[in-house]
């Protein structure tokens, strides 16, 4: 009887300790357990090159928050998924980011299309979604949610910029890009923006080639029996090199100004062969920026992967910052609070100061235009006579986002 | 007006030619071994990427120009050669199915081949320096690039007829295209005939890759188009005639060349028009033989 007691007794502490315990080791776990981060961005296609930069330059920003601790005593971890242009393929693999590997918070794909699809995964599962590439206007317009965050210059505010730009000074205009959604779209806010600043000028001639088009030679003799005083080009990437390579021949730059789309990865592959006297008009790109914070970045990136990096990389590194400020400054982890905070903070960033506006979460993030030259340092033609275009003077106002949304 | 349409009409036929020496040797590995070489338009990409290699090795110079219109062909060249004999021999005689998976399979190792070696990012190869200029042609600028593009073309098709219609090995071909069991009782080895064809297929393929990185960006997907244009010419020229090719691949590029003149949201579908038109006309391909 005694000894039975007393095994009952024993058995009650073994059982309460082994509780106890098991809370401990517990809690400790969760004090180490890592945040994780899911990425989805399309490693394969026409856009892979920008989604490396964009993967690099967040690893690389998680790099230096885990070096100096974490946060809040936690360490952050990357998940990276290929969506290969697919928005289905995008859906279906951030579903599984979230349901399966437990990820805590996500950040910006790549594509505009799978954006869409990213971005209604992060509503129906409520994470919090800061985007670095895409930029259609619908994601701030009627696929807006709390926990979605921009610092991409959206396709309104870069084509007003093009238009504030180039607008008041050249009344003929012709347009050329590549015949889909964003590229309609840019010549449509372009119009309207420009019939503000210069209702004298009109747009007398469009061209749409198909996306990846390897001939651009009958378009090009097109726009120069037009005689615009300038071009405003949607070309971007491969195209817009086949397309600067094919008119270069015909006399087109010396005949006609151009401005367009212009990345950081275009300025590199075509090196000197990228005529000087282009207007460019770029996202985020590094030299537009001179700061220390900036000087370092450069250095600290090209240090780690041997190359300069792109304006890509600038708003990837900027957004995994903002996602990691606005944990740290959260009440709690959970989504909500993240949202808030991230809401409710500026950020500090390379680019200057970020805020993010109540009616659509849009970052009043800059876009650039300058003229292509060459710059000292740079292994590249780069921009000279570079104008920074506020995101104040562009973006939409809250009724114009909010007809938007209502679907006017 | 008409010289527009001119200039247009002859930019039509430089594309139109880079077509031609691609499509070419697609003509002779469908036309002869009848093998659906879905790989084709990769091997005109990765033939891009080493003359973007082979250039920059160079320094971009003329030289580096000239050392990647060697190169491309003979690299490429040599792939065939390999693929065919260490793949594509073991299943022939078998169902057409197979030889498609094969050829896409190898579009995929291509791609990703690329990838390992030179990333995801495009890249640009330059006008050799001597003909980046521009000519006169009736007042108007014309690319001096393109004429030479027009030039080694036209020097691709004389040096292929002639293949193909005074030599030995040309006329072994044609005889293996008819019955090649009757060639292989002769005492000619056609298995090896076949691989040399599908080299020369291959080469020809790496020749129209390096004429063409100059004139747009060099990146993955620019086999894409190449290839649905190459199996165009191939049937509208009738299979295996080199001719024939020639003819459609400048009706391909005139056509849609002037057809954006006139029509440029209907640009996409000039070339399945054009196919569509001679299939009605001419089942068999121009200058095809009747099956």
């Amino acid at each position: 009887m005694t000894s039975k007691r007393f095994t009952r007794r024993g058995a009650a502490l073994i059982a309460a300790g082994v509780f106890a315990g098991a809370i401990a080791i517990g809690a400790a776990g969760a004090e180490e357990k890592p945040i994780k981060i899911g990425l989805t961005t399309d490693l394969t296609g026409i856009a892979a090159s920008y989604a490396q930069a964009q993967v690099d330059s967040v690893q690389m920003a998680i790099d230096e928050i885990n070096e100096a601790g974490g946060v809040k005593g936690r360490k952050f971890e990357l998940l990276v998924r290929d969506s290969k242009l697919k928005p289905e393929l995008g859906s279906s693999l951030t579903r599984d980011l979230i349901v399966r590997e437990k990820i805590d918070y996500l950040i910006g794909p790549d594509a505009s299309s799978v954006g869409v699809a990213v971005t209604g995964v992060a509503k129906q599962y409520k994470k919090v979604v800061v985007m670095t590439i895409p930029n259609t206007p619908r994601l701030v317009g009627e696929l807006f949610h709390p926990y979605f965050f921009t610092i991409v210059p959206s396709g309104t505010m870069l084509a007003r910029a093009m238009a504030e730009g180039i607008g008041p000074d050249n009344d003929k205009i012709a347009f050329i890009g590549g015949d889909y959604e964003a590229s309609h779209q840019a010549i449509k806010y372009f119009g309207d923006w420009l019939a503000k600043v210069n209702p004298k000028a009109e747009i007398i001639d469009e061209q749409w080639p198909k996306l990846g088009e390897p001939d651009f030679t009958p378009y090009i003799t097109q726009l120069m029996s037009a005689e615009p005083e300038i071009v405003f080009s949607y070309l971007w990437g491969a195209d817009l090199i086949t397309f600067i390579k094919q008119a270069k021949p015909y006399g087109f730059f010396e005949k006609t100004k151009f401005a367009t789309l212009l990345f950081l990865d275009d300025l590199v592959a075509l090196g000197d062969d990228m005529p000087d006297g282009i207007l460019g008009q770029m996202y985020a790109p590094p030299f537009g920026t001179k700061s220390e914070k900036m000087d370092a970045f450069i250095k600290r990136f090209e240090d780690k992967y041997g190359h300069y990096p792109s304006d890509w990389a600038v708003m990837g590194y900027d957004g995994m910052k903002i996602l990691a400020q606005g944990i740290a400054n959260a009440k709690s982890w959970d989504s909500d609070d993240v949202a808030a905070a991230i809401q409710s903070h500026e950020y500090d960033g390379l680019q200057g100061v970020v805020t993010f506006r109540d009616v659509d979460h849009q970052g009043n993030v800059p876009s650039f235009l300058g003229t292509t030259g060459t710059v000292e340092g740079l292994p590249f033609k780069a921009l000279v006579d570079i104008k920074r275009i506020d995101a104040e003077t562009v973006m939409p106002t809250p009724e114009e986002i909010l007809q938007q949304r209502s679907g006017g | 007006m008409w010289t527009d349409i001119f200039i247009q009409i002859l930019s039509g036929v430089s594309r139109g030619m880079i077509l031609f020496v691609v499509a070419s040797g697609l003509t002779l590995i469908f036309g002869v071994l009848r093998i659906p070489n879905f790989a084709h338009g990769s091997f005109y990409m990765l033939a891009a990427f080493v003359a973007y290699a082979v250039t920059h090795a160079v320094g971009g110079s003329n030289l580096g120009f000239a050392a990647s219109l060697l190169m491309a062909p003979l690299i490429l060249g040599v792939f065939g050669l390999v693929f065919e004999f260490m793949l594509l021999r073991r299943i022939a005689g078998r169902l057409h199915l197979y030889q498609l998976i094969m050829t896409f399979a190898m579009t995929l190792i291509i791609a990703d081949g690329i990838k390992m070696i030179w990333g995801g990012a495009y890249r640009s190869v330059g006008y050799p320096p001597l003909l980046s200029g521009s000519v006169e042609i009736f007042g108007r600028p014309f690319p001096t690039y393109y004429l030479l593009v027009i030039a080694v073309g036209l020097i691709i098709a004389g040096l292929l007829s002639l293949l193909m219609e005074r030599t030995r090995f040309g006329r072994t071909v044609s005889a293996a295209v008819v019955d090649p069991e009757m060639v292989g009782a002769l005492g000619v080895n056609v298995p090896r005939l076949y691989t040399l064809v599908f080299g020369l297929g291959a080469a020809l393929a790496g020749l129209g890759g390096a004429l063409a990185a100059p004139v747009g960006s060099v990146s993955l997907g620019i086999g894409d188009s190449i290839i649905i244009e190459s199996f165009a010419v191939v049937i509208i020229g009738g299979s295996g005639s080199i001719p024939g090719a020639l003819a459609a691949a400048l009706i391909i590029g005139v056509v849609q060349s002037l057809g954006i003149m006139v029509a440029p949201r209907l640009a996409i579908a000039f070339v399945f028009i054009a196919l569509c038109v001679v299939l009605l006309v001419r089942p068999q391909g121009l200058l095809g033989r009747r099956v």
